[in-house]
Parts: structure tokens; C-alpha cells; sequence
């Protein structure tokens, strides 16, 4: 992903936020932003509170970032958690109420049948799961950084690696 | 790495999956950030969440305040200090100010939306009549009350169409119609290229009979509005607003819907439709009339044959700039007092809705409401003086007891737990103290929605008791209902469901771009991924054509962004020898 770190921090880092800047916040970094949410979260609408409610926790906590180099990686990480949150608020309470989404597609074409048995698997993942397959295999992150960036030790995300492959695979494998 | 132990490919390495994976997720964040908000959306949302997180941190701070201020006064009585008195009557514990509870220009972000309770009945659409009576349509049923919804009368109507393209206006118990698009018209799709005509048809005794009538002509049309002011006369509105002309026409009876006659066109008027008495007719900007240069609410004082611009003081000043319509039609209790109810845009991006009252027969019109608010449709005037209104943020109800100068909120209570999608899209006001509302059951606009009533002026509600009244089985727009064979366990159905969808798309949807349309899903009606449907199925035509019936959704991504043009549901089923479309949901 290109680094849009620091530009991004000198907007965010603004004092007041005006329209312009505002503007300037969301005009770089959201559909970098977007696709790592959307790709952890099951509705699209949730992935894009996720994307703005980062932002605008990234503008109150601008402080907290020392280093402006590194603020791909810490709204990234902002994000990764607002998307997580978004899930679980998702489950806990509409799970319920609203059917699980599924594709039930139909298409003559295996590769396309493979990547909606791929998708239909990816959005059945647990939450957790499906971000750190997100972080390590999109986003690029090793898995020491795919742990330390979801706040787990390393063996629960190597645990969590584990079973996300096997239940893909085993999606993938349905459909040969 | 460590290979998988997984039997179901027990010889692709984790390297070979991970890549496999990785590609597979950089195409899925390709189609994420399809269809993505604007800009200016997501300014509008950070705002909303910062104005929120304000309003908590004062919240929290006043809760802190209290909890020390209770704790000093505790610690001074256990020391002593103070001796108890006398036991005092308890006097009702004090109601917050509207003010007090709701600061100007504080637009929280919803923090809950409602859910209809699992018992309440759901209805197609719903509405009010003079007299406090109240109706509904449930599938084919057409449900009248008399008395606040305690019971109700059933009859059928003549004929079913989907709700995108029905209106019912009930004047009273006795007389009620129904516009539908009328045969031969071109497939609805909501696009500025239909040619509508239309068929009303007219009850004046409950429903038990009904006689049809084709309005004269063809109209570009995207949408036709009715009223009725009393049983003779009444006027029908086919809007054109989405028209590069904009032009809309106007027609009239005056013997109840016998016969109808085109009384003037008009440019640019809007399709929120409504009559304070049998020559004075009003129409107003609907939210998805756009950003053109349109009246925000023009009035004919002849009947519909000359317009004229109604300026409504405030507007011009600013407030809102161009984007600005009416959240619901003008309400009126009688030929002089009257309310519209305009939402604007403010600078922050964040919708704004203000109340205007008339008690001149719409001469003049004055701002009232102490704050503005976000309405999600007009209110309802339980009386001269108690009005309800459904609020998007905070997400409930507001009430007046002072004719819309003041406003307090009232919360939801029994309007449903907390979920999705959860929002208030209508109330309307039988007499002093009972309303009814309506609480959406899915996303769709109009769709299928929960009612509920209330008999105590919006303070709390309860789910309307409609549900033994059964639904009768009626022909579909496209003819008598089908009996497709009941889908047994056939490994090809599917596949010849989907065949049938697609023999069927070139002409279902000719007036659209179909290239490089998909079938997303294809499911059966009673099958979970299509609930939705099948009870759209299952209300058309019952239990035993939902079980032989494949919903087949499509994609029409050439139609994109556009949500409607965008998307088709066909129900599909084995009738005979093949397998057909029996009905084009959109």
C-alpha cells in the first residue's frame, strides 16, 4: 500500500477542523482505508462507519502518534479496530434479527463459483480470524506484525492463521 | 511452513493457498470501494460522530457532577449534620425542558435503531382517514378500522401491483382508491423514460365491490399521487419530476372517479401531493427530486390548472441553499390549517427539518418548532394542538401539545428492540390521543413494515393486532396466480431456474442496460438468502406457490450506481413442461 502517512498526519493534526480539511482527511487515505475494512467486515455499510469513526478517532488522538511515519500503519490499526467493533456490534445485536447473507449463486463457470464459495467462506469466518487473514495476506503484514497490530500473542494469531486456512481450503475444495 | 492437514487437499502447500488468497482479496477490496460514499458523506459522518462524542463527554461530565454532589450530601447526612424531616408527599419527578434535553444544533449519531417486535403484524401500507379511522394493506387484504385498531373489517382487493407502483387514498369506512400502473404501460423502472398510464379503481361500499376505471392518456411519469376531497372529487397527479422536462400533468373527476379529465400540466412541481379543498391542491419536492431547480412547494388555487411558487419565510435566507424538499406531504385538518414539513441541508451537511403552519388557507405560512429537527416523514396532528412527529436523530418520536411550538422527545417505547434497519417512516393520527406507525421490516422503500398503535398520544406503543386476518390468494399483475410443481430435490432445478431467468431478461428488461449482468442469487422462495422474497411470494400467491417458486436476483452492473435500475427479482417456477417467470418483482 502507498505510504500516505505523513501528509495525512499534518491534515489530521490540525487544530480546527475545517471543511477544507476535513475534506483533506478523507480525500487520501479512505479508500485504502475502506478496502482493509471491507474486507473485514460482512456489510458494506459497516465498513465505512468503520472508515469514519477511525477517522475521526485519529483526529482526536493525533497526539498520541509520535512518529509521523508511521501513520499508515497507526490509522490501519484504528481502522482494523473500529472494523472489529462494527462485527461484533453487528452480531451481538442483529445476529438475530437478520439472516446470515449468502450467495447461493449460480454460474456454469468454476472460477467463478470458486470465488463466491471463497467469499461466502471468508464472510463466515469469525471476525478475528478473518482480520488476521486480511492483515497477513492483503494488507502484506508478517505475522509478528499481524499480531502486534491486533494486540494478540503471536501463537493465537498463528492459531488463528491456522484455522482461517483450513476452513478457505476447505471452501476451495467444495467446489473442485 | 507448515502444511495443512486438512484432507480436503491434503498436496496444496499453505504457500500455494496463501497466494491463491492474497489474490483472490486484492480483487475483493477492488469491489469494496464500488460504490463507495462521497466525500461529503463521510465529512458529514466524522461530524456527526464528533457532535456525539461532545454531547457524551457533557452527559458524562453532569452524571459525574451528580454522583458527587449526591455522595457530599450523603456523607453531611450519615455525619449527622443534618437530621431527616418529615416525610414529604412525593411529588412526580420533574420532565427535562425539551431544551434542556435536546441542545440546538447537537445532531448525536443513532445509537439505536428499531426493530419490530416479532409479534407485530406486518403491512404493506398503512394510512389514516378523517373520522380517526384506519387502514392497511396486507398482501391482497385491504383492512379498514374504525376504531383505532381495537378491530377491523377485510376485504379484497380487485387487483395487486407491486408497492412501487399502487397508491390507496381512503376517504372514509365506505369510500377508498386504488391507482395501480395500468396494463400495457411500460415496465415500471423508476428511469425518466417510462410511459405510464394508469387504472384507478373505486370502492363506495367498504371494499366488498370495486369499479375500474383507465385514466385517459399516457404520462412520463415516475410516480402518481391521488386525493380525494370528498366522495365526488378528487385529483391525480402523475409526476414527472425526474423528467429532463419536468413536466407533469394534472387530471380531476368530480364524479368520484368515474371519469377523469387532464385540467393543466405543470414544470418542475414535486409529487408530495395534497388537497385543502376541492380547488386548492399542493405539491412539494420529494427527497429524490434532486438538485434541480424545483419550487420546494408550489400551490393551484384552480384546481391544478395554474401553479404558483409558495415561498415559505426563512428559505430564501439560507436556510438549506439548494438542497431542500419535503419529508412528507403537506398535512392538512381542514381547508385553513395546514403544516409542511421541509428539511434542508445545513453547512455541516447535517439535515434540518422545520415545521410551517397556516391558518389562512395557505396565504401565509409561519416557522414554528423551537429547534430544528430531523424528520423522517410529516407529522401527525392528533388534534388542533397535539402533533407527532417520527424523528431520524435522535431516533423516536417528538411531540407538541402546543401546535408545533414546542417539542419534546418521547423516546420508542414498544416500538421494538434494538437492531436493523430501524427507523420510524410514518405516523398518523387517528383522534386526540391514539396514533399508528409504521416501523420498516427490511430496507426497501416502501416495503414491508411493522404497525404499530398507540393510545396514549405517542408515549408508548404496542403492536397492532391484524395478524388473524387471513391473506386470500389473487391473480398477479401477470395473470391468475401459478401452481409450479412443489421443488423436490431436483439437482438441475436451480440450473433451470437460472435459465429461465435469463431467457427472460431481454425482455423483461429491454428499456435498461443489461450488458454484463449477473445472477447473484438464485434460491428457493422458502429458503433463508431470499426470505425477503419468498414472503413477497407468499403474500402474492400463498404457501404452495412459494414452495415451487425460485427467486432469481440479478445485477445489472451498466445500471450502477444507481440502486434501483441496478438490481432485478424475478420469481420463477416449473409450470407444465417448463420452467417460467411468473412475476418481475423489480
Amino acid at each position: 500500500m502507498a505510504e500516505q502517512g505523513p501528509a495525512i498526519v499534518e491534515r489530521v493534526s490540525q487544530s480546527e477542523a475545517t471543511e477544507g480539511e476535513l475534506r483533506a482527511l478523507v480525500a487520501t487515505p479512505y479508500e485504502q482505508l475502506l478496502r482493509v475494512a471491507g474486507l473485514v467486515c460482512r456489510e458494506h455499510a459497516d465498513a465505512e462507519d468503520a472508515v469514519a469513526a477511525a477517522l475521526e478517532r485519529a483526529w482526536r488522538s493525533r497526539t498520541a502518534l509520535d512518529d509521523p511515519a508511521h501513520a499508515a500503519a497507526w490509522l490501519r490499526r484504528i481502522v482494523i479496530r473500529e472494523a472489529l467493533r462494527a462485527e461484533g456490534r453487528r452480531r451481538r445485536l442483529l445476529g438475530r434479527w437478520i439472516a446470515e447473507p449468502s450467495a447461493f449463486a449460480l454460474t456454469d463457470d468454476p472460477d467463478q463459483a470458486r470465488e463466491i464459495a471463497l467469499r461466502e467462506a471468508l464472510r463466515a469466518l469469525p471476525p478475528a480470524q478473518r482480520a488476521a487473514i486480511v492483515l497477513h495476506l492483503y494488507a502484506g503484514y508478517s505475522v509478528q506484525e499481524t499480531a502486534e497490530l491486533l494486540g494478540v500473542p503471536l501463537e493465537t494469531l498463528r492459531s488463528r492463521l491456522r484455522l482461517a486456512r483450513a476452513r478457505l481450503r476447505e471452501a476451495l475444495a467444495d467446489r473442485r | 511452513m507448515k502444511r495443512s492437514r486438512l484432507p480436503s487437499d491434503p498436496h496444496e502447500p499453505d504457500e500455494v493457498l496463501d497466494r491463491r488468497l492474497a489474490d483472490f482479496l486484492r480483487r475483493e477490496a477492488g469491489r469494496v470501494v464500488r460504490g463507495r460514499r462521497s466525500d461529503a458523506e463521510v465529512v458529514a459522518a466524522i461530524r456527526r460522530r464528533v457532535a456525539h462524542r461532545r454531547r457524551s463527554a457533557m452527559l458524562g461530565a453532569l452524571a459525574v457532577a451528580a454522583v458527587l454532589v449526591v455522595a457530599l450530601v450523603g456523607s453531611v447526612y450519615l455525619a449527622g449534620a443534618v437530621k431527616p424531616g418529615p416525610a414529604l408527599p412525593v411529588a412526580p419527578a420533574p420532565t427535562a425542558s425539551p431544551a434542556a434535553s435536546y441542545p440546538r444544533k447537537l445532531w448525536p449519531v443513532p445509537t439505536a435503531t428499531l426493530a419490530p417486535s416479532v409479534a407485530a403484524a406486518t403491512v404493506d401500507l398503512a394510512g389514516t382517514f378523517p373520522g380517526g379511522g384506519l387502514w392497511a394493506m396486507r398482501g391482497s387484504a385491504f383492512l379498514v378500522s374504525a376504531d383505532a385498531g381495537a378491530s377491523w373489517r377485510q376485504s379484497t382487493l380487485p387487483t395487486l401491483a407491486p408497492q412501487s407502483e399502487q397508491m390507496v387514498v381512503v376517504l372514509d369506512a365506505e369510500h377508498a382508491w386504488y391507482v395501480v400502473v395500468g396494463p400495457g404501460a411500460s415496465p415500471v423502472t423508476g428511469a425518466p423514460t417510462d410511459i405510464l398510464h394508469y387504472a384507478v379503481y373505486r370502492t363506495s361500499d367498504g371494499g366488498r365491490t370495486w369499479q375500474q376505471r383507465a385514466v385517459p392518456g399516457n404520462y412520463p411519469a415516475t410516480a402518481a399521487s391521488l386525493v380525494f376531497v370528498d366522495p365526488k372529487h378528487g385529483d391525480l397527479l402523475c409526476s414527472a419530476e425526474r423528467f429532463s422536462s419536468g413536466t407533469s400533468t394534472v387530471l380531476w373527476t368530480t364524479d368520484g372517479g368515474a371519469s377523469w379529465q387532464v385540467v393543466g400540466t405543470a414544470a418542475w412541481i414535486g409529487s408530495m401531493f395534497a388537497a385543502s379543498d376541492p380547488s386548492t391542491l399542493w405539491a412539494g419536492a420529494p427527497p429524490e427530486a434532486g438538485p434541480v431547480a424545483h419550487p420546494l412547494l408550489a400551490a393551484s388555487r384552480d384546481g391544478g390548472r395554474t401553479w404558483q411558487d409558495v415561498s415559505l419565510p426563512g428559505l430564501s435566507a439560507g436556510l438549506g441553499g439548494a438542497a431542500r424538499w419535503l419529508a412528507g406531504p403537506p398535512v392538512f385538518r381542514d381547508a385553513s390549517t395546514g403544516v409542511v414539513t421541509v428539511t434542508t441541508i445545513n453547512s455541516g451537511f447535517h439535515p434540518e427539518t422545520w415545521l410551517y403552519r397556516t391558518s389562512d388557507g395557505g396565504h401565509a405560512w409561519s416557522l414554528v418548532a423551537d429547534r430544528p429537527m430531523e424528520a423522517a416523514a410529516g407529522p401527525a396532528l392528533l388534534d388542533a394542538t397535539h402533533w407527532l412527529l417520527p424523528l431520524v436523530n435522535p431516533l423516536g418520536v417528538a411531540a407538541s401539545s402546543d401546535g408545533g411550538f414546542t417539542w419534546h422527545d418521547l423516546g420508542t417505547r414498544g416500538l421494538g428492540g434494538v437492531a436493523n434497519p430501524g427507523w420510524i417512516a410514518w405516523i398518523g393520527g387517528l383522534d386526540a390521543s391514539h396514533a399508528a406507525a409504521l416501523v420498516p421490516t427490511g430496507h426497501a422503500s416502501p416495503g414491508p413494515a411493522a404497525l404499530y398503535l398507540s393510545a396514549d398520544g405517542g408515549a408508548s406503543w404496542h403492536a397492532a393486532d391484524v395478524t388473524g386476518v387471513a391473506v386470500n390468494p389473487i391473480a398477479s399483475p401477470f395473470g391468475q396466480c401459478p401452481h409450479p410443481a412443489p421443488l423436490a430435490f431436483d439437482p438441475e432445478a436451480r440450473a433451470n431456474a437460472v435459465a429461465a431467468a435469463r431467457a427472460a431478461v431481454p425482455t423483461l428488461y429491454k428499456t435498461i442496460d443489461t450488458a454484463g449482468y449477473e445472477v447473484q442469487v438464485a434460491a428457493p422462495a422458502n429458503s433463508p438468502p431470499v426470505a425477503r422474497y419468498g414472503s413477497i411470494v407468499r403474500t402474492l400467491c400463498g404457501p404452495l406457490t412459494q414452495s415451487g417458486t425460485y427467486v432469481v436476483e440479478l445485477r445489472f452492473p451498466a445500471m450502477e450506481p444507481s440502486a434501483s435500475l441496478s438490481q432485478g427479482q424475478l420469481f420463477v417456477g416449473r409450470l407444465g413442461a417448463g420452467w417460467q417467470v411468473w412475476y418481475q418483482y423489480h
